[in-house]
């Protein structure tokens, strides 16, 4: 069955009113559940399957699907809102989300993450459509060398978060990935700076790490004063809630390239969102006529991360329903639906169960849609909830971080490291040292470390084997050219400022 | 004030990734049975280049000219700011501290209490609603509408 028939047979398949009916009713769920931090996607998920599995395999599936975008864009708004980033994919989104809702631009945030939302993900699926045997034989023909090249290069880009201070921006990162060994060693079972405690074996837990060096951090910055001042500004005409036209043509080009690069990216098993949102920020940043204003409230710096997150879920789906891998947590709670209902992922998937590939992957153009549809209209009540006075707010968002936290392992040593985290969030904030390289360099850490020891043991110590792949040693050329461009932009800008104090 | 921020801030970093170093070498083997990178590679390698970055930020604004150091960065360090913030930690750290014996709804509440009432001294029958109807809210929409588990308590809620 070509591409064209297939998908003709999975609309007709998957827009029933039934089919409808339920993807509404995924899509809605998926975004109120999605809004609590702690129940990023796969949580959501994991919580609705029971829900989902009481249904025919293809309509329960595309709920799913619905669950999924809904939760995507509810970890936005959080992120956007209350600088709560409810998954990793979320961090890069608080960056300049947040300081657009400080800045009253809550609105045209949240609208622009709908709207770059719903036209990457609908290139992501188009891409899943027609590229998926293509992009199958690209995602294996990465090997460990390969991943630790990319997870470098991506490593090196954190470092364009930094901000003014490069050194302190490279010691956050350095902190990051030091926080990222602590716990089982995967290759010998070995205990590494645990203390003998039986809850640091996993390692600490991203959620209390992130939740508490962004939301208590920022909590604790804004309480310094007496909270009877505004802390945000909310625009009362409905059109300054709203995107406007100036913003959708400045976002084009972010839109475009992360919907492009987050594909890519999405389909290499283990990258994930995380990683497709980091990279296209900071080739938005390195690309965009305004780079001073990232990190200060870019619409471009918004656009462009949740552009990645979403059309990485297109990508994410080729390894998954092809190979059978799943490219992330979501993909494996994904795994185990498509197993409980009587099917095995894999290349005959499309050849054997076409009635219920088909239909997912058309329900995912209409789970796009749905979302534009039912999201977008509530973009001005959820920026009015800023009207909030913040004497309530705060004390609010502490309590949804510490269930948001305690509810993943229902750990209250999970909790305490939440606290733990949220002062030194404050204080990297005081001494202005970024937290975002620390978060981002935990989660690529560990990906980073695995697949470097992999190579080392499959080439016999012998790192030569970098430059002997071509894929490896291309991105490893434009990790060394960054990391030149990095240093010799410092040093001028040292110069300048040295210049500048001197004159 | 700044200066000695810094100065501080390297010799910490530097430091924690001594005791760092000093364990992953002691602790745990630098290469496996058959030669291959061992569980002390990665947290040997960091360690050792935070304690040249840290020594580095230390080093570089105890000998870099005051001067040229003033303009470039001052940070806000308000004692009594910083007061007010700690003031809101230790709060939240108090009702995390009483969760497991007063479980969630009762520790939230006493822990709204003194954010509200003592650290904002808000006064009059908005704050006491606030504080009372937040911990509720949230315990029903997870524990409730979620069935997500909570901590409980002597009390059961």
């Amino acid at each position: 069955m070509d591409a064209f028939s297939g998908l003709a047979d999975g609309f007709a398949t998957a827009v029933t009113p039934t089919n409808l009916l339920w993807l509404m009713i995924g899509c809605l769920l998926g975004t109120l559940v999605g809004i609590l931090p702690g129940l990023g996607p796969p949580a959501t998920i994991a919580i609705l399957l029971p829900l989902a599995t009481n249904l025919e395999p293809a309509t329960g599936l595309i709920m799913m699907a619905g669950i999924y975008y809904g939760a995507k864009y509810g970890g936005s708004t959080t992120s956007i809102l209350l600088n709560i980033p409810g998954e990793s994919s979320s961090v890069v989104t608080c960056l300049d989300g947040y300081e657009m809702a400080k800045k009253g631009r809550a609105g045209p945030a949240l609208g622009m993450a709908a709207i770059a939302s719903f036209i990457a993900g609908t290139v992501g699926v188009i891409g899943l459509t027609f590229l998926a045997p293509v992009v199958a034989n690209l995602a294996v023909s990465f090997g460990p060398p390969e991943y630790s090249a990319l997870m470098v290069f991506a490593l090196l880009l954190v470092i364009m978060l930094a901000g003014e201070s490069l050194l302190k921006g490279f010691i956050s990162m350095l902190l990051g990935l030091l926080l990222a060994t602590i716990g089982t060693d995967l290759f010998t079972g070995e205990q590494r700076f645990t203390g003998g405690r039986i809850e640091l074996a996993g390692g600490f837990e991203f959620i209390a790490i992130s939740i508490g060096l962004f939301a208590i951090g920022e909590v604790l910055v804004n309480v310094e004063q007496r909270t009877g001042r505004q802390i945000f500004k909310v625009p009362s005409k409905l059109r300054e809630l709203l995107p406007t036209v100036k913003d959708l043509k400045d976002s084009r080009v972010a839109i475009a390239q992360g919907s492009v690069l987050g594909f890519f990216i999405g389909c290499l098993p283990g990258a994930g969102a995380t990683v497709a949102s980091f990279i296209s920020y900071t080739v938005q940043k390195r690309v965009s006529k305004h780079p001073e204003e990232f990190g200060k409230g870019s619409i471009e710096g918004v656009a462009a991360p949740e552009a990645a997150n979403n059309s990485e879920t297109g990508g994410a789906m080729i390894p998954l329903l092809t190979l059978g891998i799943p490219g992330s947590s979501t993909g494996a709670v994904l795994l185990g639906a498509l197993v409980l209902y009587g099917l095995n992922p894999g290349p005959l998937l499309f050849t054997d169960h076409p009635e219920v590939v088909w239909p997912i992957i058309a329900s995912m153009y209409l789970g796009n849609v749905a979302l534009l549809v039912m999201n977008l209209p509530m973009v001005p009540l959820f920026a009015k909830l800023l009207n909030v006075p913040y004497w309530v707010m705060y004390p609010g968002i502490l309590l949804i971080a510490v269930v948001g936290t305690y509810s993943v392992n229902f750990s209250m040593f999970d909790v305490w490291v939440l606290l733990a985290f949220g002062l030194l969030g404050y204080v990297m904030k005081k001494i202005g040292m970024p937290p975002a390289p620390l978060l981002l360099a935990f989660v690529l850490g560990p990906i980073a470390e695995n697949a470097v020891r992999q190579t080392l043991i499959l080439s016999d110590n012998n790192p030569v084997i970098y430059l002997q792949r071509p894929i490896s040693a291309t991105l490893l050329v434009l990790a060394v050219l960054l990391l030149a461009s990095l240093t010799l932009g410092q040093s001028r800008h040292l110069r300048r400022q040295v210049l500048e104090i001197d004159d | 004030m700044t200066r000695v921020v810094h100065i501080a801030l390297g010799v910490v970093v530097a430091l924690i990734a001594a005791v760092t170093l000093a364990q992953a070498l002691t602790g745990l083997a630098f290469l496996g049975a058959s030669g291959e990178p061992g569980p002390a590679l990665f947290p040997a390698i960091l360690s050792g280049a935070l304690i040249v970055l840290g020594l580095s930020l230390a080093l570089g604004y105890l000998i870099w000219p005051k001067a040229r150091l003033a303009n470039r960065e001052k940070l806000n360090l308000s004692r009594p700011e910083m007061g007010r913030a700690g003031g809101v930690w230790l709060s939240l750290a108090a009702g995390v501290a009483l969760m497991p014996a007063l479980g969630f709804l009762l520790s939230s509440i006493l822990m709204l209490a003194l954010l509200v009432l003592g650290m904002e001294r808000l006064r009059g029958y908005r704050p006491v609603v606030a504080l009372l109807a937040l911990p509720i809210g949230i315990y029903v929409v997870f524990a409730v509408l979620l069935d997500v588990r909570l901590p409980t308590g002597i009390f059961g809620a």
